[in-house]
């Protein structure tokens, strides 16, 4: 009996395999109610295009504003027009490590947890700041009304400048503290002409008042029982703010605020992920909308895992780099995002490339692209399933002219016992350039209980799989 | 020749048990092994036999996979088909005869 299989889904790999042993690598869900073959179809994500190179590494941070992109590669600050022609502009003094970067237009605030650099966006240079009151120290920056605002220095307190629009000037005395909790203040973001402090325990929300004296202070009684697992992580997008939080209770819940309601958007089996990492305060995330899906782009470092929360579909997926000298996978290799010049601009975590994130690339810069979607264990009463064929209903006929991807594969393997143990891989052809009547079939796929279907590829050709029909009946024993 | 493991396999195969490239599990061999030599009694039996269960002549590989099925079939879940047994043997019989008419026939004197 020929039946069409729940084939495209999210991420959720769950505390017991044979629950759900769903992987979606490197791929995201697309929802369409208007197509009756593909409801639901997955696609590749998008691959990268090196624009360029810069001699210092890693890139650290970037920014957009004015004519050009600014960016910390290494402890060299560069100036990027819409060319790529890269202009260096001074050193700071710190070589790795997470930047804050903030504008007011005319000036980019950028601070290291050290020390405190402005850009002068109009005379394209860097000076130190060497006001005597900047609070040495800051990681996280923020702008808002005239006002950068700083904090991170482990004090619990934020800062402001002086004198509005002018990032030279600090005043000892322009501090506050979110001080209805003691925890201590890590991160700041300023949305919807709101600031957001965020705690390790707590979060609050503050807002200008125009006073005189210090123009912020908390927003009536809004008060958030959830603090920040990690500074970085906090982003915003979709007209709401995202962060991988932590209070008294636990921590590695992904939020999303719901107006001042923090919203769970991580499921249990990402969370099962996430604890199961030895460090989180040092995630990072970012944020960019490319066709309408906007994501959310969570990275951790020393686990060597990137997890992407799609705001359109609100499904998972992971994202990684593969190695191309030992098939490794780890994380992804965007450390941050700038959107410029019509592409979305990220920069690597270990060298000095920019690379462009394009949805018709099919490599990491030249490296093969895994891609790969697990399905949910199958079940039929627990009766035992025949398979004669399993059709995997794709765009064929995707081949590339010569090279690899000219006659692009697609593997298979399976399990019958929920994704613990697997068959011997299988492949089948896509079919090359122009052959689109070419069907990814596999025949004789044996039988099983509990079976996990799992496809990947890594020929550089387009990927968009819609689903997957299976000839298969269940046995009487 | 043919061992009653790679005949095994080769029933579990032919059930749609196994998929291409795919290993029996010990249980499951195990199963078809039983079957295999419950096959091989039975043709020895008729007469049809008479080679070690081990060591099963290439012509007699398809029939006594195809009974295996009949007697396996329950043990999996599959339904029997009872003319699998009764072409197994039609084709084990035109095997042997042709086998025998294969071979160099030598003068016997008296």
């Amino acid at each position: 009996m020929r039946t069409k299989l729940p084939f495209v889904g999210p991420s959720y790999e769950a505390r017991s395999l044979n629950a759900n042993a769903q992987r979606t690598l490197n791929c995201y869900v697309e929802l369409d109610n208007t197509s009756q073959r593909a409801p639901i179809a997955l696609y590749g994500t998008p691959g990268t295009m090196r624009r360029l190179t810069f001699p210092t590494s890693p890139v650290r941070a970037g920014f957009k504003e004015g004519a050009y992109t600014w960016w910390v590669a290494g402890n060299v600050v560069y100036r990027v027009d819409a060319d790529y022609q890269v202009l260096a502009l001074g050193e700071i003094a710190t070589y790795t490590g997470e930047v804050g970067l903030a504008s007011n237009g005319g000036q980019v605030l950028l601070i290291d947890g050290a020390n405190g650099w402005l850009i002068d966006v109009n005379a394209s240079t860097l000076a130190a700041i060497t006001d005597p009151e900047f609070p040495h120290g800051v990681t996280r920056a923020a702008y808002q009304d005239s006002f950068f605002l700083v904090t991170g220095d482990g004090t619990g307190k934020f800062y402001i400048n002086e004198t509005p629009n002018d990032g030279s000037k600090w005043n000892g005395l322009d501090f506050a503290s979110a001080e209805g909790s003691p925890d201590n203040t890590i991160a700041i973001i300023s949305d919807h002409r709101e600031v957001w402090l965020f705690g390790e325990l707590t979060t609050e929300v503050w807002s200008n008042t125009g006073n005189a004296d210090f123009p912020f202070m908390r927003s009536g009684n809004v008060f958030l029982e959830h603090g920040c697992a990690a500074a970085g992580t906090v982003a915003k997008a979709d007209n709401t703010v995202f962060w991988l939080g932590a209070d008294d209770k636990g921590a590695g819940i992904v939020w999303r605020a719901d107006g001042y309601t923090p919203q769970r958007i991580s499921t249990h089996a990402i969370e099962r992920a996430i604890g199961a990492y030895a460090r989180i305060d040092d995630a990072f995330a970012f944020t960019y909308q490319q066709e309408g899906h906007i994501f959310y782009v969570l990275t951790f470092p020393a686990a060597g895992a990137t997890w992407c929360y799609d705001a359109a579909t609100q499904l998972w997926h992971e994202r990684a780099w593969r190695d191309p000298d030992n098939g490794q996978l780890t994380r992804w290799r965007p450390s941050c995002h700038v959107y410029a010049n019509g592409e979305h601009l990220v920069g690597d975590f270990e060298t000095g490339d920019v690379y462009a994130l394009d949805l018709d690339a099919c490599t990491d810069a030249g490296a093969p692209i895994l891609r790969q979607r697990r399905t949910a264990a199958g079940e039929a009463l627990q009766q035992r399933m025949f398979f004669s064929s399993l059709q995997v209903d794709m765009e064929t006929g995707v081949g590339l002219d010569d090279g690899q991807g000219a006659a692009p594969l697609l593997m298979l393997r399976y399990s019958s016992d929920g994704g613990h143990t697997w068959s011997p891989e299988r492949v089948a052809t896509v079919g090359a350039a122009g052959q689109y009547g070419a069907r990814a079939k596999f025949n004789r796929l044996g039988s099983g209980r509990n079976r996990v279907w799992e496809i990947s590829m890594t020929d550089p050709v387009k990927f968009a799989v819609f689903g997957a029909v299976v000839d298969g009946e269940a046995g009487s024993a | 020749m043919a061992t009653t493991t790679e005949l095994a396999e080769r029933l579990l195969r032919k059930l749609g048990v196994l998929g291409g490239g795919e290993a029996p599990s010990a249980d499951d061999g195990a199963v078809a092994e039983e079957k295999i030599v419950a096959v091989h009694e039975a043709v020895t039996a008729l007469g049809r036999a008479n080679w070690p269960v081990d060591e099963v002549p290439p012509y007699a590989i398809e029939p006594y996979t195809l009974m295996g099925t009949v007697l396996a079939g329950p043990d999996f879940g599959r339904p029997v088909d009872t003319g699998a047994w009764v072409m197994g043997l039609r084709m084990l019989a035109a095997g042997s005869a042709a086998a025998v008419s294969k071979c160099p026939i030598h003068a016997e004197y008296f």
